[in-house]
């Protein structure tokens, strides 16, 4: 392969000195790190026949082929590009309110936005795990959350989210209690050349990115550094900005092997806090998150794979709370956490009945707190993963799936989460599916050792003994929350009504759920198991049922509607969760390129909002784009306005913090 | 490969004064000569079939030999009623002969064969045809309409190669109501955009083979930007479908075999060495796993019976 530089010849027909002047830029690019475009051999021969006789590398071998909607072991809702583009969602948090089962929150407050499947969204949402091309960006900091992780990537990034509605745990571990949120971005082949997009408008928002995109066919490398700002919800602390820089590099080293290399920094500044609220005095926290992954892939047949990962993932929390009441207490609530994680994992197809894969990991999660340990020393956690999953089309109609995860925590003991799905094929496009799943949370580093403890000498003279007050003091010793999942779906295809329908009925019970407790004389918080029921019934189960569904239906050329709702019966477990949701997004294809699309949904009132014990109403919101495709021979823009919740403000996390409309423009270019 | 070196010339000359034209050396004479630039799997499959079915008919083997073009040379070997020529470069140097045997040339794809007709110096007199090694492309889109009937618009990448055969597709897909979206590439031009454009707007990509666009470098890009958009590859080749196409339509190097037999049979008959002609009989494949993870409904076997049914009536 020619390493020469050429120019990109731009559109079919290039005419004009405008466009001559476009078709520098990519030449400038390659010129700025020295290496060149895809280039093609040329050829003068007549065309051999060796060119239809010859072997061809494998490609598509049985680890890049995905599993089919109807056959995956459990319900998966996919956000595709157009989907993610045409809801105009600007993190992928926001996006997530149109998976049935979701609940949202714009908030910055405790983190980031973040979202929580069948719970209540307390200040962390911890119960769903959150993967970025496979790497865990679960933040293990304090309680644990998907805040931080659903902020890794920019959104314009990304080539599909898979949301696995119920627990995963047999695939990806313990933090897969309740479901998955899987982020994949878009391959380096797709993002060649240069892109970028600035976006302005209502409550300060000022968006942008600038990607750029270069290679040949053996390696390829993107850079794209964006950022998503804006003055926050109306209420509460101040300007929220989400900064990121994220490099992917991909080697096809020989005709077999792969190595991706993936490297990125992200600083999430966010204003929390109330002006002179003892406690929680208005600042700026800022999240400092860094990452390195690499993946080595080896395609040994057709039917076999071999692949491996290391990730290293660092988060630095920096949040220096002002004191009010007591001015000399240092309330720094920042800390570290970093992450080292070791996978490799074999996939065999053995049979075309019969495929397998097994895998083990070690990961490695140290969290380090002044304030909250009361220690300078790193607290770590190891985990040994072995996990393996089988698929048996036992006839053509019928296809079992059944794996299990295998793990040891060092802190919580071992743990064993097993999975089981049947999916019955009834006729070609209508598929029942019934499964049972078994998984767990270990307790997080806070729940299991928080010694959250402030010190000064207005504290002595305040009556405090020893002049401490003792925040939070854990017990140790805690188990791990188990839930017994299980599922009925069904997955109906209807060609002639151009209607698709994914319905999951489902049955959860849980023990050990740990919460936060309080001995009726003491002001010290600590974590407890709840065997069952509640704290005033430990013998009762504790059960959450319900059922979701999602409708796709195309009633004429380019026009979708897509429907989402969940009925859950919650009873004694999560009271706060809604009882029902639903999200309703419309969007039509116009010719010259222009697009529409109307979004609402609906969340049921709550008896509390996540950061209060305050009710919240429900919360109703519409959202609206308009975009206008632009082109330039094969170059590509858009124009774009969104109208975020254009009824009236709602309450969002707190009950001093209003979501209310805003409204912005976007340009985006693509070379 | 075949320059017009002085030392060429007078080995062709050598050879095909060996075949009947010259007194400078003798070998006793064969009915039959097949001839290739080397041996391989595919030329040898063919050539097995080719002899086998001729001695079915009564054509002895000694009769019938297959050499190398070197052997040929060098032997001196003379073909007395029919050469068949396998592989381009074999039909390539056959062209720039005057000889007056029939020549049949098979492994050849039609746009080579027209190339080395037009280039060549050979007189019109003597017989030169061919079976092609592609498929039709009336064929290509029967099997697309037959087995994606819900997929109507079909995508091309042009090189150098493939572009000559633009015209032909489109009045094939015309006739087919197929919509068609063609995208020239050119030599040492970055793909990745117009890749992108094409997956954008086609539900089938239809790969002509050129090494200037399908090569071994480029596949893993283009197959899994393909699979990515949800765009299936129709191929020509077994090999493409292991990789990662959906489906491919070609003719075994024993079907080439027994097709080249029975077009010889004629010719020994007496008969005149007919027009060049696309391949009677094919296969298809089918990469279950991909299919089944699109959730596409298709069976090779089945396809193969409808699109020979559906030939059969035209």
């Amino acid at each position: 392969m020619s390493k020469k530089m050429h120019l990109i010849t731009g559109p079919l027909s290039p005419k004009g000195a405008a466009k001559a002047l476009l078709n520098q830029v990519p030449m400038v690019c390659a010129a700025l790190f020295g290496l060149a475009p895809l280039v093609h051999a040329q050829s003068a021969a007549p065309l051999s026949e060796s060119e239809f006789l010859s072997d061809v590398p494998i490609v598509l071998s049985v680890s890049r082929l995905r599993q089919r909607l109807d056959e995956t072991p459990g319900a998966v809702t996919v956000l595709d590009r157009a989907m993610i583009r045409d809801t105009g969602a600007r993190d992928v948090a926001d996006l997530l309110r149109y998976v049935p089962g979701f609940e949202v929150s714009s908030s910055f407050e405790s983190n980031a936005p973040q979202a929580s499947y069948h719970v209540n969204l307390k200040d962390y949402s911890n119960r769903v795990q959150v993967m970025v091309d496979g790497r865990s960006v679960y933040s293990p900091f304090l309680w644990g959350s998907t805040g931080p992780g659903l902020q890794a990537v920019a959104i314009d990034d990304i080539e599909r989210i898979e949301v696995i509605r119920g627990t995963n745990a047999a695939a990806y571990g313990a933090r897969a209690f309740l479901g998955m949120i899987n982020i994949v971005t878009r391959d380096t082949v797709d993002t060649m050349g240069t892109a970028a997009h600035v976006a302005g408008g209502d409550n300060g928002i000022q968006d942008a990115l600038v990607r750029l995109g270069w290679g040949d066919n053996q390696a390829r490398f993107r850079v794209t550094a964006d950022q998503r700002a804006d003055s926050g919800l109306l209420g509460a602390g101040g300007r929220d900005r989400v900064s990121r820089l994220n490099f992917r590099g991909t080697l096809q080293a020989t005709d077999s092997d792969r190595l991706d290399v993936r490297a990125g920094q992200s600083t999430i500044s966010a204003g929390v806090g109330a002006e002179g609220e003892s406690g929680n005095g208005l600042r700026t926290r800022r999240i400092d998150t860094s990452f390195v992954q690499l993946d080595w892939s080896r395609i040994l047949s057709a039917n076999e794979d071999l692949s491996f990962q290391y990730s290293h993932m660092d988060e630095f929390i920096i949040d220096q709370v002002p004191n009010t009441t007591f001015a000399d207490v240092m309330m720094n609530r920042g800390g570290r956490a970093s992450s080292d994680t070791l996978m490799a994992q074999h996939t065999l197809r053995m049979r075309q009945d019969l495929s397998w894969i097994w895998g083990a990991e070690l990961r490695q999660e140290r969290i380090t707190s002044r304030v909250m340990y009361d220690t300078d020393a790193a607290l770590e956690t190891n985990f040994y993963r072995v996990f393996f999953n089988a698929e048996w089309h036992i006839v053509p109609s019928l296809v079992f799936n059944a794996g299990s995860m295998l793990e040891r925590n060092s802190v919580a003991g071992d743990t064993v989460s097993p999975r089981t799905m049947l999916n019955w094929h009834m006729v070609p496009g209508q598929t029942l599916r019934y499964g049972v799943s078994k998984a767990y949370r270990p307790p997080s580093t806070f729940e299991n050792f928080s010694h959250l403890v402030y010190r000064s000498a207005s504290l002595a003279e305040a009556g405090f003994p020893g002049g401490e007050y003792v925040d939070f003091k854990s017990i140790g010793g805690l188990a791990p929350e188990s839930v017994v999942s299980r599922e009925i779906g069904y997955l109906g295809t209807f060609d002639s009504l151009q209607l698709n329908v994914d319905v999951r009925v489902f049955d959860e019970t849980s023990t050990n759920i740990i919460e936060e407790k309080k001995e009726a004389n003491d002001y010290t918080k600590y974590y407890a198991n709840i065997p069952g029921g509640n704290w005033s019934d430990l013998t009762a189960p504790r059960n959450t049922h319900g059922a979701e569904f999602q409708l796709k239906w195309r009633p004429w050329q380019d026009g979708q509607w897509t429907l989402g709702h969940l009925w859950i019966d919650n009873g004694q477990l999560y009271p706060r969760a809604p009882s029902t949701s639903s999200s309703l997004m419309f969007t039509q294809r116009f010719p010259q390129g222009v697009r529409f699309s109307l979004m609402s949904s609906h969340t049921d009132a709550v008896p509390q909002l996540p950061n209060s014990a305050v009710p919240g109403p429900a919360v109703n919101r519409t959202d609206m784009r308009i975009a206008k495709e632009l082109r330039w021979g094969p170059r590509k823009g858009e124009l774009s306005l969104v109208v975020q919740n254009l009824g009236p403000s709602y309450l969002d996390f707190d009950p001093n913090f209003k979501f209310v409309r805003q409204t912005y423009v976007m340009l985006r270019l693509e070379n | 490969m075949f320059g017009h070196s002085l030392m060429f010339r007078l080995a062709v000359l050598c050879f095909w004064f060996g075949c009947g034209f010259s007194h400078g050396v003798y070998a006793a004479p064969v009915s039959v000569l097949l001839v290739s630039a080397e041996r391989n799997v595919a030329f040898t499959e063919a050539a097995e079939v080719f002899m086998d079915e001729l001695a079915r008919t009564g054509i002895s083997r000694s009769n019938v030999q297959y050499l190398t073009l070197a052997e040929a040379r060098t032997s001196g070997t003379r073909a007395g009623q029919l050469v068949l020529a396998l592989g381009v470069e074999a039909a390539t140097e056959l062209a720039r002969t005057e000889m007056r045997i029939p020549v049949l040339s098979v492994f050849v794809p039609s746009q080579s064969f027209e190339h080395i007709v037009q280039t060549a110096a050979r007189k019109a007199a003597s017989p030169f045809s061919a079976i092609y090694l592609n498929q039709a492309f009336g064929r290509q889109l029967d099997l697309i309409q037959l087995a994606l009937p819900q997929r109507t618009r079909i995508g091309v990448l042009l090189g150098s190669h493939s572009s000559s055969q633009a015209h032909l597709l489109e009045e094939e897909t015309r006739r087919h109501a197929l919509s068609l979206m063609q995208i020239p590439v050119e030599p040492n031009e970055p793909m990745f955009a117009k890749l992108q454009m094409l997956l954008d707007t086609s539900q089938v990509l239809l790969a002509l083979p050129d090494p200037q666009v399908f090569n071994s470098g480029t596949l893993q890009n283009i197959l899994l930007s393909a699979v990515r958009a949800g765009v299936p590859m129709v191929s020509f080749s077994p090999a493409y479908v292991k990789a990662g196409a959906l489906m491919a339509i070609y003719t075994t190097p024993s079907q080439v075999g027994q097709q080249a037999a029975q077009l010889a049979r004629s010719v020994l008959q007496g008969k005149e060495l007919p027009a060049p002609q696309y391949p009677r009989d094919f296969l298809i494949d089918v990469n279950v796993s991909l299919a089944r993870s699109m959730n596409l409904d298709i069976d090779a076997k089945n396809l193969t019976e409808r699109l020979k049914r559906l030939e059969a009536t035209k």
